[in-house]
C-alpha cells in the first residue's frame, strides 16, 4: 500500500482506534439490518461507519479501504433511501466488506507479504445494489447557502467596522492531490489569520471527517482585499484556482435544502461533536493506579473510622475528639464516594462485548443448519472493564455450546413440537450487587444420564458415585474437564474442554456458573460476576484467632450450629439444615491445619456455620466466629508466596492486619474430591425414601 | 557485586542471628522495620512466616532462623525485620537484631570455600574478616531462591 508519506506514528495510531470503533459499529448493526426494512437508525449507523472510514483512509491516502468504503456507502445509500431491500444477498456482501476492512486495517499493522485486493468485494458489493434503479451517490453541496444563525453572526461582523467587507470564495484544488480535506482546513485557518470564516460548503463537518472534495466554497469576512484573499488562498498548497466575489448579505436565503454549518474562530476542528458529551480518551493504566491509590484510601478509611471508634468510647467529653469524629466521618463520606466514582469511571456497558456475537450466530447457525433467533437484552448493564475483559471467552463458548448441542436442527424441533426456530438469549442484570449474565435456549436440554454415563465410560467418576448423585450435581459433571456428551465433536464444540475453562475463567474472577436444564424444554446457564475485580464484598471470619474473608457471592446465610447437632456419615461432619443434610467442612483443616481434638463431652460448646453455595453445591464452612460483612481491597499475595490452594489473595483490614481471602470455589472442589458430598447426599436421598415410605405407611394405614 | 574489584568498598547491613554475625549488601535492604503481626499463610514453605502489611502493600516474611535450620527462640524488641529487594520482589527477613552499617574493602572478603564446605554454603558469598572478627556475607539471591523454594513446597505438599 502507498500511504501518504506525511502520516506519524501518531497519526497512524488515531486512525486505527478510529477505525476499531466504527468497525465495531459495522459489526454490531449489519446482522441487525437483515430482512429488517425499516431498521432506519441501524442502516444510517452503518452508513456513517462506513463514511467515515472511507474519509480518514482517504486521509491517510489508503486507497484500498477508500475504494471500499466508496463501495459500501454507495450501496447502503439505496438501502437508506429504501430505493433496495435489506436482503441476504445486500448483507452477505457487506459482512464480506466488513472482514475486509478489518483484514485491509491489520495489514497497516502488520504490513502482509501481499497486498489486498479489494476488486472483488467492491464488484459484490456493486452487484449487490445493481437490482435498484438508478445509483444514487453521495454528492457534496455545489453552492454555499448560509443559514440564520450565521448570517446574523455576518450582520454582527460587518456592522462593526466600515473597513470590513464579506466576499465568497470559490476554490478548487490540483487534481492530483489527495489530501483534499486537509488543504481545505490550512485555507481555512490560514484565511482566519486575517479574518473570520462564516461558512463553508462542504461544511467544516465534512472537512473534519475527510469527506471534502475538491471544489470549496466559503464566506468570508475581513478588511482585505480581493487579492490578498487569493494569495492567501493560492499559498496553501495543491490550491489551484481562486476566485473572489463579493457577497451580498441579503442574498442569502432562507430556503438552504442543506444548512451550512456556522464556522467561527477556532471551532473547525471539532463541530462535530457538538451534539455529544465531551469525552477524553485515557489509557486504562493511568485508571489502574488510580484504583491502587483509591485502594490504599479505603484500607485507611477502615483503619482510621476504627481508631475513631475507640477514641469516642476512651474520650467521650473531649470536644477535640468530638471535633475528630466529625472530620473522620466526612473523610469516610468522601472517600467512599471518590472510591464510587473512579470506579464507575471504569465501567462500560456490557453490550461492547456483545456486540460480535450476532454475526457469529448466524453464520454458525448457517454451517450447522439451523435456525435461530437471537435475543440480546440489558447491554446497557454496566460492569469493570477488567471484568468485561475476562467474561468475553466464556460467554462466547456457552453462546457456541447451546447453538451446537442446545438446540435442534429445524426438523427434530417440529417433531418435539416445538416451533421451527429455536430461541437463544443473552441478557445481562444487576442483581444484588452483582451482574448476572444469562444465556438461555430452548434446546433439548442438559441429559443428567447421558453424563453419568459419559464420565463413568470415561473414568472421571465410579459406578457407585455417579448412582450417588442427585441429577443437578450430575449435570455439575459438564463441568468436568474431558467430559462431553456431544455425540460427535465438532469444529465448533463438543471436546470436552471448555465448560471446565469456563466455569474455571468464571471463578477465577470471584464469579459462579449456574446452571438450570430441564431435558427437551431447554437450559439456562447464569454467569454470577462480580461488578469489580478491585474489591470484594466479604463475610469476615474467625478461624484459630485468624481473620479470613469469604467473597459474599458465594454466602446464602450463616448459622449457630451446636456441637451436639454435628453427625457423622461416613467419617465426614454433616448438620441437618432444615431437612437438608449439610456437609460441614471445618475451615482449620480447609486450610491444611491440624484438626483439633473434638471433645465430644463438651457438647454445650457451638460453632459458626458460614453456608455456602457454587453452583447446585452447599456446604457449611464450619468457624470459630463470624464477625462482619465488609468491602475488601484485593491484593496479591506476590509470586514469592506464589499460588496457594484454597487462597486466592490478601487484604488489609481496619485495623492494619493482613486477612487472606479464601478461594471458596475450591476448597469446594477439593471437598468434593473427598467425598463430603456422596455420604450426604446418599442420606439425603435415603431420608426421602424415608419420608416417602411414612407417607405410603400412613396411607396404607388409612386405607386400612 | 563482584569481590574482586581489590580495593573497592562495599557497604553492609549487619545482622546478628543465633550469636553469628551475617552482612548483606546494603543496596539490596529497602528498610528495617520493627517486627509487627505476621499473618500466617497456609501450605507453605516452613521458613516462610507469613505476610505483613507494609504501607498497603502485602510483603511476604521469611524467618531466617527456620531457613538456616537454627534453634527457634522467642521474639523479643530486638527482632527486626530486614525488608530485602530481590529481582524486584520485596521480601521481609525475620532476625534476631540490626546490629551496624559497615564499609568494608573487598579485599578482605574471602571465598566461602576456604572456610566452609557445608551443603548449606550455596548462601554464601563469602567471609568478611575484620580486626578481631568474622562476618558471614549472604548471597540474598540463594538464601531466599525461589527454585528452592519451590522444592520445598513440593516436600511440604507430598508429606
Amino acid at each position: 500500500m502507498n500511504l501518504d508519506p506525511d502520516i506519524t506514528r501518531e497519526d497512524l495510531q488515531v486512525f486505527l482506534d478510529e477505525a476499531d470503533e466504527q468497525l465495531q459499529l459495522l459489526d454490531e448493526n449489519i446482522v441487525a439490518i437483515e430482512g429488517q426494512e425499516n431498521s432506519s437508525e441501524g442502516i444510517q449507523e452503518i452508513f456513517r461507519a462506513a463514511h467515515t472510514l472511507k474519509g480518514s483512509s482517504a486521509m491517510l491516502g489508503y486507497q484500498e479501504m477508500t475504494d471500499l468504503g466508496h463501495a459500501m456507502e454507495t450501496l447502503l445509500d439505496k438501502v437508506r433511501k429504501g430505493t433496495l431491500a435489506p436482503t441476504t444477498v445486500v448483507v452477505d456482501a457487506l459482512l464480506a466488506s466488513l472482514d475486509l476492512l478489518r483484514e485491509l486495517k491489520d495489514a497497516l499493522v502488520n504490513e502482509p507479504d501481499e497486498p489486498i485486493d479489494v476488486t472483488e468485494v467492491v464488484a459484490a458489493l456493486n452487484s449487490a445494489g445493481e437490482d435498484s434503479a438508478d445509483a444514487v451517490s453521495v454528492s457534496q453541496p455545489e453552492t454555499l447557502d448560509l443559514d440564520d444563525s450565521a448570517t446574523s453572526a455576518l450582520r454582527d461582523f460587518l456592522a462593526e467596522s466600515d473597513d470590513r467587507r464579506a466576499v465568497r470564495i470559490s476554490a478548487t484544488l490540483n487534481e492530483q492531490c489527495t489530501w483534499a480535506s486537509v488543504r481545505w482546513f490550512q485555507a481555512i485557518s490560514s484565511l482566519e489569520t486575517v479574518g473570520q470564516v462564516f461558512g463553508t460548503a462542504p461544511s467544516a463537518s465534512a472537512i473534519e471527517e475527510g469527506t471534502a472534495g475538491h471544489n470549496l466554497e466559503a464566506v468570508f469576512g475581513s478588511t482585505s482585499d480581493d487579492g490578498s484573499i487569493e494569495s492567501l488562498m493560492t499559498a496553501v498548497e495543491d490550491v489551484l484556482t481562486c476566485d473572489v466575489t463579493s457577497f451580498d448579505v441579503a442574498e442569502v436565503s432562507d430556503s438552504a435544502s442543506e444548512p451550512v454549518e456556522a464556522v467561527s474562530g477556532r471551532q473547525v476542528a471539532r463541530s462535530k461533536q457538538g451534539e455529544r458529551t465531551p469525552t477524553i480518551r485515557v489509557d486504562v493504566e493511568r485508571l489502574d493506579t488510580l484504583m491502587n491509590v483509591i485502594g490504599e484510601m479505603v484500607i485507611d478509611r477502615g483503619q482510621l473510622s476504627q481508631i475513631g471508634r475507640e477514641l469516642e468510647a476512651n474520650y467521650k467529653d473531649e470536644p477535640l475528639i468530638q471535633d475528630l469524629a466529625k472530620t473522620t466521618a466526612h473523610i469516610v463520606k468522601v472517600v467512599t464516594e471518590l472510591q464510587d466514582r473512579v470506579m464507575q469511571v471504569r465501567m462500560l456497558p456490557i453490550g461492547t462485548v456483545f456486540g460480535g456475537f450476532p454475526r457469529m450466530l448466524r453464520d454458525l447457525a448457517h454451517g450447522l443448519e439451523k435456525k435461530v433467533d437471537f435475543i440480546v437484552d440489558g447491554q446497557d448493564t454496566e460492569i469493570d472493564k477488567t471484568v468485561i475483559e475476562r467474561v468475553r471467552d466464556p460467554i462466547t463458548h456457552l453462546l457456541r455450546n447451546s447453538l451446537d448441542h442446545g438446540l435442534e436442527k429445524p426438523a427434530e424441533r417440529i417433531a418435539a413440537g416445538k416451533s421451527e426456530t429455536g430461541s437463544l438469549s443473552l441478557s445481562a442484570y444487576q442483581e444484588q450487587g452483582h451482574i448476572v449474565v444469562a444465556v438461555q435456549d430452548d434446546g433439548r436440554g442438559i441429559n443428567p444420564e447421558a453424563l453419568r454415563a459419559s464420565a463413568v465410560e470415561k473414568g472421571l467418576i465410579t459406578k457407585e458415585s455417579a448412582a450417588a448423585m442427585s441429577d443437578d450435581e450430575a449435570r455439575e459433571l459438564i463441568f468436568v474437564a474431558g467430559n462431553s456428551t456431544a455425540e460427535k465433536t465438532t469444529d465448533v464444540s463438543g471436546r470436552g474442554v471448555g465448560m471446565d475453562i469456563v466455569r474455571s475463567n468464571i471463578e477465577a474472577i470471584g464469579g459462579i456458573v449456574n446452571i438450570e436444564s430441564q431435558v427437551g424444554v431447554g437450559t439456562t446457564i447464569k454467569l454470577r460476576l462480580p461488578l469489580t475485580l478491585a474489591t470484594v464484598q466479604s463475610l469476615l471470619v474467625s478461624s484459630d484467632g485468624d481473620v479470613l474473608a469469604v467473597p459474599l457471592i458465594y454466602v446464602l446465610e450463616t448459622r449457630r450450629i451446636p456441637s451436639k447437632e454435628i453427625h457423622l456419615i461416613n467419617h465426614h461432619e454433616v448438620f441437618n439444615l432444615r431437612g437438608q443434610v449439610l456437609p460441614l467442612l471445618r475451615l482449620r483443616s480447609a486450610l491444611g491445619r491440624s484438626p483439633q481434638k473434638h471433645d465430644a463431652s463438651d457438647s454445650d460448646s457451638s460453632d459458626y456455620a458460614v453456608v455456602l453455595q457454587t453452583g447446585e453445591t452447599r456446604i457449611g464452612l464450619v468457624v470459630d466466629a463470624v464477625i462482619e460483612p465488609q468491602e475488601i481491597v484485593v491484593k496479591p499475595l506476590g509470586s514469592y508466596i506464589g499460588d496457594v490452594k484454597g487462597i486466592t489473595g490478601a487484604s488489609i483490614m481496619g485495623d492494619g492486619r493482613v486477612c487472606l481471602i479464601l478461594d471458596v470455589a475450591s476448597m469446594i472442589s477439593a471437598a468434593r474430591q473427598q467425598g463430603a458430598f456422596i455420604a450426604a447426599n446418599a442420606a439425603n436421598r435415603a431420608s426421602q425414601d424415608e419420608q416417602h415410605a411414612e407417607l405410603q405407611i400412613s396411607e396404607s394405614q388409612l386405607a386400612a | 557485586m563482584s569481590n574482586e574489584a581489590g580495593t573497592a568498598e562495599q557497604q553492609l547491613v549487619v545482622f546478628d542471628l543465633s550469636g553469628e554475625a551475617y552482612g548483606i549488601s546494603i543496596e539490596s535492604v529497602r528498610e528495617i522495620i520493627r517486627l509487627q503481626e505476621i499473618t500466617q499463610v497456609p501450605r507453605t514453605p516452613e521458613f516462610v512466616e507469613g505476610v505483613i502489611n507494609l504501607r498497603g502493600k502485602v510483603i511476604p516474611v521469611v524467618d531466617l532462623r527456620k531457613r538456616f535450620g537454627l534453634q527457634e527462640r522467642d521474639r523479643d524488641s530486638d527482632n527486626r525485620i530486614v525488608n530485602v529487594d530481590i529481582g524486584g520482589h520485596e521480601i521481609g527477613m525475620v532476625v534476631d537484631a540490626v546490629t551496624e552499617v559497615l564499609r568494608i574493602s573487598s579485599g578482605s572478603v574471602e571465598p566461602p570455600s576456604n572456610v566452609i564446605t557445608t551443603a548449606d554454603s550455596g548462601y554464601l558469598r563469602g567471609i568478611a574478616k575484620l580486626d578481631n572478627r568474622l562476618i558471614i556475607l549472604l548471597d540474598l539471591e540463594q538464601v531466599l531462591s525461589t527454585d528452592e523454594q519451590a522444592e520445598i513446597g513440593e516436600v511440604a505438599l507430598a508429606a
